[in-house]
């Protein structure tokens, strides 16, 4: 059985009174005889050298990435720092970094990480969570893809991290909250009798556009062009003018035809020739239709997927809803902070924040997960 | 006092400081140094927050205005997508050919497809704005609410339950009224809400008249079925009554009487067979004609001689015309073409009563490259054809009424046939009549002009030495002849009765050749011919009698009285030509007399044949009938069988006649291993007897070598054809 327990605070300007405010938080808590931390902080935290200051005083490994926005059941803020720890005295859990990951190396690396976290386990792990880059020339589904190859398909929960802006300036994942690299992925596994929930739920179907574009040229992740236009023409078509800057608020709902439920996905990034990296595969005859981001879309998807998070008597919740919908809630960010408040409070501990995109396993018709890449979509593991 | 002594040691200089007021003023400026390194920490710390608030402020600006883009995009797309929507739609229902009405909660229309504006004659939908459904339909007609399909839906609505009825709408008084099928729908919105309501009306009219159409045709089909059987069956219990019956007679007269009527009735069934048969291949899309050059003439001989039989049973006057102009030789179909003439004359003598006439006229309508258009048409003075009759001819499956069908029998399908084969023919049929009145069917159809340049037997003859005397009572018969001498250029006398030929004799001289009527009033034709006789008229003088009763009784008697031939009715110039060129002594011959059997005997004497034929009746009935031939006939019972007889001695047969459907091998492969097996093989004439007659059927026979076919059942004619084609004959020597 896990334990969750949650530290938060606001504390910018002293690192002191920070470390000694969550310490205050996570001090009394008896922990069990193996633990490991997680940590979402808005990059403040990093450069302040607050993150740092307080994992050192930590006996156990702690992985973290930065968010855009946090919250956990006592407090949140855009900029805070959240933590969780995760205790128990059956389950066993390993930490690994990879170096700076690039569209060359991000499988070896994956590979290494996992392989070195992997080997101080008396066996393979039943959950992996992982924090992962936002890369500009890798999208987020070709390394969830290759890092479920590499651990056999084991369960994976996380995110992508989110930055300042809608640039992902200063998104950083790190272990320890020590040698802050750039581009780099940090995993913890978790061994035993872990038996995990996982609760996520993409844009409602009255937000997707109703007449679909057919993708006619394309280079897997790279999106060329829809019904034999270029991809920013098909979108000036149908009234969308938008760049990269602001590429993560258009959602694109993929199908891929082959009786799977068609997939949200965002444009990372336009390209010099035009066409568009986006965050999964784009295979030339799937279908995509541009999607809205609503206030009524985001806050029904979010209390579905809570009435189900209640539904499970588990003692820790981790959310990692995507930052495009904290930043299409405005003027009214918090709405779903505050909706998951009302909800899970005093139910069960919980972490949330904000990130560049999730990782979160779905179930086929016969129940077994599969790990798959998301966007848009509030992601949740329930431990 | 510390900041006594600092104050003081201040005042002083390095030099004369003491060491305790130098370590004061050590100790101080430490503590000084310390509070501004402390303040310089905290301005710094006070810059580094303030630089993040302004990151703060900026991101804050730069996530607004990425919102505002982000919303101000779905707004566009959204708008677009609304307009797209709303084209789409406007074109569907501008185009929609069912009527969409769509009503709100209190049953006022809101909307309606362009249809319903169309078809109501309503000129703007403004005006039909807060007007319920019944209010607007009720306009049309007060009747149709009491129709239980209105009833319906006016129920279903004040239900708010959805229904499907059948309803006939009347748009105005100028048009007949279309039915519908008319689906009432209540709709709701997405929380459930009554939204109002939709009717579609969907126009069956046509499925439905088609749906009707199929029932008729299926009545039409079934009757037809059970008409048939019955004409099946009614000549099969003649047959198997008439054999029965002759079976237990001892009397000669008895059995003869019964093989005669079960000969009539086995050719009525396969009348009826043919019919079907024929009904089945257009059915199937595989009647097909077969085109051949034909002597056009002759073929409306062998016509009038199928139906001559029933004309003078009921002493009906039937004539022939035919237009000089037609070319002695066509290319066409000839059986089809005659089968079309002999269905309308059938139809004619059996419509017509005793004693009434028909006349069978042919005329050349065009003649175009080559190609002839032909207008045949027989006219009688029957029972005439209504004109809801007339509507109904040609249909197949159907005659002018099932009484008809029970007075006069028939199986409903000749005029079908005759259409399809006319139509095929690139020609129409059509029928002129009145009820009681009579009727003329007539019809067009084009030939190819004969390649053959055989001049006419007409054409042959040396007119100028023929002197022709023509009797008869019928001023038709007489204006007859004296067209025909118009146009070959003969003379040509008439005279109506005996007397007045006598009389016509005495005053013009004898005649070579005189064509005299058997009945006519007071002298008849065998009296004439005598008086003729003993006037004193040179031997080779001929008197021909000319009528359409069969003679058979009295020519004895004829020809004791010196009657030199006789000739049937209805007349043909080329039959006419045929007598003037013996009188004149030509002895041209119009048309190769057909065989009968008489004059078969040991015609095929020293020849011998190969019989495969696996069904032993069949086998006996061709041996019978050529018996008197003397031809010699081996006989298997299959292709296997057929092979091997042939190998033992293949010079020994002149030729084959193939059955097809046989056990162990069928005709098609015994004649590939015939034509397989060496130089007779190769040569020897097989001909196939076959009951299909498909186009395909037969052009596989000839694919596997066959030289002919027969059809099944066998004409004996054509046997005796066949066999005179294919075997090395003496012709002199074979002819009677």
């Amino acid at each position: 059985m896990i334990s969750m327990y949650t530290a938060y605070t606001r504390e910018l300007d002293n690192i002191d009174k920070a470390v000694e405010e969550l310490l205050g938080q996570i001090g009394p808590v008896a922990l069990k005889k193996n633990s490991v931390g997680l940590l979402n902080c808005h990059s403040d935290f990093l450069e302040e050298g607050i993150a740092e200051a307080f994992c050192k005083k930590l006996p156990f490994d702690v992985i973290g990435m930065t968010t855009m926005a946090t919250a956990d059941q006592t407090r949140f803020d855009t900029y805070g720092l959240c933590f969780a720890v995760l205790t128990s005295d059956e389950v066993i859990f390993t930490t690994a970094a990879t170096g700076p990951l690039d569209a060359d190396n991000y499988k070896e690396e994956i590979g290494e990480a996992y392989a070195r976290a992997r080997g101080k386990l008396p066996g393979d792990p039943a959950l992996v969570i992982a924090y992962f880059p936002t890369l500009r020339d890798v999208g987020g589904a070709s390394m969830v893809t290759a890092f479920d190859e590499i651990c056999g398909s084991v369960p994976i929960w996380g995110g992508l991290t989110a930055g300042v802006d809608m640039r992902y300036s200063q998104s950083l994942a790190f272990r320890h909250g020590e040698r802050v690299i750039p581009n780099t992925l940090a995993l913890a596994l978790a061994y035993g009798p872990v038996e995990p929930e996982f609760v996520v739920m993409s844009i409602p179907e009255q937000n997707i556009r109703e007449s679909k574009g057919v993708i006619t040229a394309s280079d897997g992740c790279v999106l060329r062009e829809v019904n034999g236009r270029p991809i920013s023409d098909y979108l000036e078509d149908i009234g969308i003018t938008i760049g990269s800057e602001d590429s993560v608020t258009l959602p694109l709902m993929v199908d891929y035809r082959d009786g799977s439920s068609p997939v949200a996905l965002s444009i990372v990034i336009f390209r010099e020739d035009g066409s568009a990296l986006c965050s999964g595969e784009m295979p030339e005859g799937a279908t995509i239709a541009p999607g809205t981001i609503t206030q009524e879309g985001i806050l029904g998807t979010t209390g579905k997927s809570l009435e189900s998070i209640v539904q499970y008597k588990k003692n820790g919740l981790l959310m990692l809803p995507c930052v495009t919908r904290y930043t299409m809630l405005a003027p009214n960010q918090t709405d779903e902070i505050n909706l998951v408040a009302s909800t899970i409070a005093g139910r069960m501990p919980y972490m949330m924040g904000y990130c560049g995109g999730e990782v979160c396993p779905v179930r086929d018709k016969n129940g077994k997960y599969h790990n798959r890449f998301h966007n848009y979509t509030f992601s949740a593991c329930i431990v | 006092m510390e900041d006594t002594a600092l104050n003081e040691a201040m005042t002083k200089t390095p030099e004369t400081l003491s060491k305790e007021e130098l370590l004061i003023l050590v100790q101080n400026l430490r503590i000084l140094i310390a509070g501004q390194q402390s303040r310089v920490a905290e301005l710094e710390k006070g810059e580094r927050k303030s630089r993040r608030e302004i990151l703060h402020l900026q991101n804050a600006v730069e996530q607004e205005k990425i919102v505002a883009n982000a919303k101000a995009n779905q707004v566009a797309a959204r708008f677009l997508a609304q307009r797209e929507r709303e084209r789409y739609m406007k074109l569907l229902l501008e185009n929609s050919t069912d009527i969409i009405i769509l009503l709100d909660k209190a049953h006022r229309l809101v909307y309606s497809t362009n249809i319903f504006l169309t078809r109501a004659g309503i000129a703007d939908f403004a005006s039909l704005t807060g007007r319920t459904f019944e209010e607007i339909f009720r306009r049309f007609s007060d009747q149709q609410w009491n129709d239980e399909g209105y009833g319906q839906l006016l129920e279903a609505m004040r239900a708010n339950k959805p229904v499907c009825v059948t309803v006939v709408q009347k748009w105005n008084e100028n048009e007949a009224p279309c039915k519908y099928t008319v689906h009432f729908t209540p709709m709701s919105g997405r929380t459930g809400e009554s939204e109002g309501s939709m009717l579609l009306f969907h126009n069956v009219t046509e499925i439905e008249n088609a749906r009707e159409a199929a029932e008729r045709a299926s009545t039409a089909k079934s009757d037809f079925l059970s008409h048939m059987s019955h004409e099946m069956r009614t000549p099969m219990n003649a047959i198997i009554g008439m054999t029965a019956i002759a079976k237990d007679s001892s009397s000669i007269e008895r059995k003869q009487y019964c093989l005669d009527k079960i000969e009539e009735a086995s050719k009525h069934l396969l009348g009826v067979i043919n019919d079907i048969l024929d009904m089945s291949k257009i059915e199937a899309n595989k009647f097909t004609l077969s085109p051949v050059e034909f002597n056009f003439e002759k073929m409306l001989h062998n016509v009038t001689n199928v139906v001559n039989f029933r004309v003078e049973e009921k002493r009906q006057k039937f004539y022939v015309d035919i237009d000089k102009n037609i070319p002695v030789t066509l290319i066409g179909d000839d059986q089809r073409l005659a089968q079309v003439i002999t269905n309308l004359l059938s139809n004619a003598v059996k419509f017509t009563p005793e004693a009434g006439l028909i006349r069978l006229s042919a005329a050349l309508e065009s003649l175009d490259n080559g190609i002839c258009t032909l207008l045949l048409s027989v006219t009688d003075t029957g029972i005439g054809i209504s004109r809801e009759q007339q509507e109904r001819l040609f249909n197949s499956f159907v005659q002018a009424d099932s009484g008809t069908t029970r007075k006069f029998g028939g199986t409903g399908l000749g005029l079908a046939i005759s259409k399809r084969i006319v139509e095929m023919m690139g020609g129409r049929i059509w029928v002129e009549s009145e009820l009681g009145k009579g009727a003329t069917f007539a019809f067009t159809a084009s030939a190819g002009r004969g390649v053959n340049k055989q001049r006419g037997l007409v054409d042959s003859i040396k007119w100028d030495t023929a002197r022709v005397l023509a009797v008869d009572s019928e001023a038709e018969i007489r204006d007859y002849f004296q067209h025909l001498a118009r146009h070959l250029v003969f003379p040509c006398d008439v005279a109506e009765g005996g007397e007045a030929a006598l009389r016509v004799i005495e005053r013009n001289g004898p005649y070579n050749l005189h064509f005299v009527s058997w009945t006519m009033p007071g002298m008849n034709g065998i009296e004439l011919a005598r008086r003729i006789r003993e006037g004193g008229a040179d031997k080779s003088a001929i008197v021909i009698m000319a009528s359409a009763a069969e003679w058979g009784d009295i020519e004895e008697e004829a020809k004791a009285a010196g009657i030199s031939g006789f000739l049937s009715k209805p007349l043909f110039p080329s039959s006419i030509a045929d007598w003037i060129s013996q009188a004149l002594g030509q002895h041209l011959t119009a048309f190769e007399e057909e065989s009968e059997l008489g004059l078969l005997n040991d015609c095929f004497k020293g020849h011998r044949i190969l019989l495969a034929e696996d069904v032993e009746i069949n086998r006996e009935i061709v041996l019978s009938l050529l018996e008197p031939t003397s031809i010699e006939i081996d006989c298997v019972e299959n292709g296997l069988e057929a092979v091997e007889r042939f190998s033992e001695g293949p010079e020994h047969y002149e030729m084959i006649f193939m059955d097809m459907q046989m056990p162990l091998m069928d005709g098609l492969e015994a004649t590939r291993r015939i034509r397989a097996s060496g130089k007779f093989g190769r040569n020897i004439p097989i001909v196939a007897m076959t009951a299909n007659v498909f186009s395909e059927d037969i052009a596989k026979c000839l694919e596997a070598g066959m030289s002919d076919h027969l059809g099944k059942p066998l004409d004996f004619q054509e046997v005796i054809t066949k066999l005179k084609k294919y075997l090395a004959l003496d012709m002199k020597a074979s002819s009677a």
